[in-house]
């Protein structure tokens, strides 16, 4: 079926239009009916009455020709004839007697008389009348075989009949002669066409007889001619003779044109008063459903309509009189939007409010930081924007649950409400992140103020669960509008001075162009760095680490190189911090740990059984999966732990000394080597370092590469190497350039040496090659392979 | 009060006195006479063919008689019967004659019978039923 939508009153319209037309249709056709049953009824009527008419003019012919014939047998000639028994005489006196009775009575039309003895012999007869019965011939011999049965005072009774004599109409009647004297009998035979044909005056309608073989015996002027026939109706009767053979038909035709237009008068009354009923009818049927159902119907879909545009709308109730369904439609109705306001309003409340700390959330913020902009700009009203992040939640989430978090955040939140005006609004942006917008017309002086005032309710350590938290904040402060006029840069630049006052540990820093500059760079490095992972568009280089005894390679650092399509190199101390900040540091750890893996498992697979090593960041410390990293990486390349060594620099290990140690051994019981990378550059104690599980030293490239220049320098690498070797450690002195450094090293007991002067940080390919070609890189191979 | 029409009471009364008169008048003739043999139509017929010379006497007055009679009937009214009327029909006592009028309501055959019987003639029929059982039983008729 097509989908063809139409509205109730449509359909309703066409249904009462479908069942009037249905209405009138049946009307037409029952008065087709009628009218057809009236004219046979009429028919019926007018046959009754002709058969009666003309049974009535039988009986009157039959009745008169009997009596013709009694007054011809009494008449003295023909009886004197008669009784001389000369044919010839009463053939005469026939004749006389047909020729007077025929003129004068001019009521029947006389075909023969034929006079007979009482045996039923013919005693003469009249030569005159129809030609068609001959002299000796008897029409109708059945009358005078019926009267031959006859006995007694029957014998003179008068019979007769009406019959076909030669396929010609006539009427026989048989008198006595002689009455009681009986002496014989006389057969009058008279055409009753004559007298029939009177029924058309009596009746007043035009007819037509017909005999059995279908000659026109008499037809009215006045008949009608065949195409007329619809306005007339034929009544027919038929007349039979005593063995109930037809002998004539007549046929009466009556004109019903005035009855025809009588019942077409009716039937188009009839149509019409059917129309106007079907049409009344139909209407007060629209009537009632427009009142009963559609207009209540339009009275809710405008209401849902408005309701649709307008949500405020919701929960207004609408009142309705129609039909008890349609009320109850509206009672419903009114309930569910009763209940859909109550719903819409907490949906907004949730979707607006953060459901941690009950503070405004995101989306309410940058509404009102939006509205506060506009204003701002038109009516001159500055405000501050402060954006808030927690130091080191995520390692207070990540330690203790985020059970713990969730409860200090709902403490911040508290705190830094109380710590701005009830004019203020603070949000909670997500995760650790607040923010603060902050009317004033002295930018500077509140902005400090309130940064100090949020920072110091904050120094106050918050105890959950029996625990002293101690926790801090980095704040950055934009202000509307001399940093900015829209808020998408305001929280743009407000970020960055956040992570300006994070970095340096400044607890708030006021937004300058300065940190611009670096940040813009920054943002878009981001996203082109999160791309380089997800499509792997980084590469690692390799730089050999080479035995200062034996000249032999025996391991690998693997270096992060990213060549930006745009920038081209971009050197690894440019993105890190950037990928530190932005959480992208984890993704990158793994992907290098992977490929580095990856590559180390070809090399012991061609023969190559060299370690490999890989940087690890201050924030992989951080990194709860960093093991499960480690681990699922060395069983899916099935190098042995013992040939990966994970570096990690001393300022990362010392920031957080604690946790360094706990990541640092479970890294260690997985079988892989520590290592300190740039060795000198931190504050840490060779003591401390002691206690960690640590097996490698790598000592900065700045002292090594000054150590011919720098007598210090020498001091330094030497009294390392020395402790170092104390305590159990390998020492890797990086940034060996020359022939020179490489011979002092070897001098001092280095282990091993890495550096230009062996070879550059390359490719996985190149390298390959340089095992082959330098002399540091095949014999090492050569040689670890002889010795496993 | 409505009124009469003078023309319409004097129709009323006019009809119940010829209904009266017509009770009055036209009594049933006795059933038998003595002295007379009755007969019904199929007699007569009968006894003509028996009898061939029956004389057959119509005692209706003339204006009865149009309406039609029985075919070879003598007419002579029961006023006009006498020993001469009788006798100039009537070939001798002993023949046999018959007499009828209009039928049992009619008295005139009755009366013309006990003239006859009277005048000496002794075999006399009475065609009780007269003309009315004729028509009635369908027996051809003449008119004047």
């Amino acid at each position: 079926m097509p989908n063809i939508k139409s509205s109730i009153q449509t359909s309703l319209g066409l249904t009462v239009l479908v069942m009037g037309l249905v209405g009138i249709f049946l009307t037409i056709i029952t008065g087709e009916i009628y009218r057809h049953q009236a004219l046979e009824n009429q028919r019926t009527a007018l046959e009754a009455l002709v058969k009666l008419k003309v049974d009535d003019i039988l009986q009157d012919t039959l009745k008169k020709t009997s009596n013709l014939g009694l007054s011809i047998q009494s008449d003295r000639n023909f009886r004197n004839a008669y009784q001389e028994k000369g044919s010839l005489r009463v053939q005469s006196q026939l004749d006389q007697q047909f020729h007077r009775l025929h003129v004068t009575l001019d009521v029947l039309k006389l075909e023969k008389l034929i006079a007979f003895d009482k045996n039923f012999n013919v005693v003469g007869h009249s030569s005159e009348g129809s030609r068609l019965f001959g002299p000796t011939t008897v029409p109708c011999p059945d009358i005078v075989d019926l009267a031959l049965t006859r006995t007694g005072a029957e014998r003179i009774k008068v019979i007769s009949e009406l019959c076909l004599a030669r396929g010609k109409p006539v009427v026989s009647v048989l008198v006595p002669i002689g009455g009681a004297w009986l002496q014989g009998y006389l057969l009058i035979v008279v055409d009753p066409t004559l007298n029939i044909s009177a029924a058309e005056k009596h009746l007043a309608m035009p007819l037509k007889i017909i005999s059995p073989n279908k000659a026109v015996m008499f037809e009215s002027p006045g008949w009608p001619n065949e195409n007329a026939d619809n306005t007339y109706i034929i009544a027919k009767n038929t007349l039979y003779d005593a063995r109930n053979i037809p002998v004539l038909e007549l046929s009466f035709a009556s004109d019903v044109a005035a009855l025809y237009k009588k019942l077409e008068q009716t039937r188009i009354l009839i149509i019409i008063a059917a129309a106007v009923a079907t049409l009344l009818t139909g209407l007060l049927s629209l009537l009632m459903l427009q009142k009963s159902a559609l207009k209540p119907l339009s009275i809710l879909t405008k209401q849902l309509q408005l309701v649709r545009q307008d949500k405020t709308h919701l929960g207004e109730r609408v009142s309705v009189s129609g039909n008890i369904e349609i009320c109850e439609l509206a009672d419903d109705f009114n309930d569910m939007t009763g209940e859909l306001h109550i719903l819409y309003n907490t949906l907004e409340n949730m979707a607006f409010t953060d459901s941690l700390t009950g503070l405004p959330n995101r989306a309410l913020f940058y509404d009102r930081l939006e509205q506060a902009t506009q204003l701002g700009l038109q009516k001159n009203a500055p405000f501050l924007l402060l954006m808030l992040d927690l130091d080191r939640f995520k390692y207070i989430n990540d330690t203790l649950g985020h059970h713990i978090g969730d409860q200090l955040l709902q403490e911040v939140g508290m705190r830094l409400q109380n710590s701005v005006r009830t004019t203020d609004t603070i949000a909670r942006l997500g995760g650790d992140e607040f923010a603060a917008i902050l009317p004033t017309n002295n930018a500077e002086r509140a902005g400090v103020t309130i940064a100090e005032k949020i920072l110091k309710s904050l120094s106050t350590p918050v105890i959950i669960d029996k625990r002293n938290l101690t926790i801090s904040a980095s704040i950055g402060i934009v202000r509307c509008p001399i940093d900015g006029d829209n808020s998408n840069q305001l929280l743009q630049r407000a970020d960055v001075a956040m992570y300006h006052a994070k970095n340096n540990h400044h607890g708030y820093t006021f937004y300058d162009n300065e940190l611009d500059k670096h940040s813009i760079l920054q943002f878009n490095l981001e996203a082109d760095l999160y791309e380089a992972i997800e499509n792997n568009n980084l590469e690692l280089y390799y730089q050999p680490k080479v035995d200062l005894a034996s000249g032999q390679t025996v391991a690998v650092e693997a270096l992060l190189r990213w060549n930006h399509p745009e920038r081209g190199f971009i050197p690894p101390d440019d993105f890190i911090p950037l990928a530190e900040h932005s959480g992208l540091i984890h993704p990158l750890t793994r992907w290098v740990i992977n490929t580095a893996l990856k590559q180390c498992a070809e090399w012991h697979e061609t023969g190559l059984k060299i370690g490999i090593a890989t940087n690890l960041s201050a924030r992989s410390l951080e990194d709860t999966q960093i093991l499960d990293t480690v681990r699922t990486a060395l069983r899916t390349t099935r190098v042995n732990p013992r040939f990966l060594s994970l570096e990690l620099t001393e300022s990362a290990v010392m920031a957080d000394p604690h946790r360094a140690m706990e990541v640092m051994s479970s890294l260690c019981s997985l079988g892989t080597q520590i290592s300190v990378d740039d060795f000198g550059t931190g504050y840490s104690s060779l003591a401390y370092l002691k206690k960690l599980p640590v097996s490698e030293l790598k000592i900065d490239k700045s002292f090594v590469m000054d150590m011919n220049k720098d007598s210090s320098d020498e001091v330094i690498v030497h009294s390392t190497i020395d402790l170092a070797h104390n305590m159990g450690l390998v020492v890797t002195a990086e940034g060996v350039e020359d022939q020179e450094i490489w011979d002092k090293l070897y001098a001092l007991g280095c282990n091993l040496a890495q550096g230009y002067y062996m070879c550059k940080p390359c490719s996985a390919a190149n390298l390959s090659k340089w095992f082959f070609k330098s002399p540091w890189g095949l014999r090492a191979s050569i040689g670890k392979n002889k010795a496993g | 009060m409505f009124k009469v029409p003078k023309a319409n009471v004097i129709t009323v009364v006019f009809f119940v006195l010829i209904t009266m008169s017509h009770y009055t008048i036209a009594e049933e003739s006795p059933e038998l006479i003595v002295g007379t043999t009755n007969v019904n139509a199929e007699d007569l017929i009968d006894l003509v063919n028996s009898t061939p010379h029956i004389i057959l006497m119509d005692s209706r007055i003339r204006g009865d008689r149009k309406q039609g009679f029985v075919e070879g009937s003598i007419s002579l009214p029961d006023v006009e019967t006498n020993c001469d009327s009788l006798a100039e029909h009537i070939p001798a006592k002993s023949s046999p004659a018959l007499f009828y009028c209009n039928g049992i309501k009619c008295g005139r055959s009755a009366n013309a019978i006990k003239i006859a019987i009277a005048c000496g003639y002794r075999k006399t029929y009475w065609f009780r039923g007269g003309f009315e059982e004729w028509l009635a039983k369908g027996y051809p008729y003449l008119r004047e």
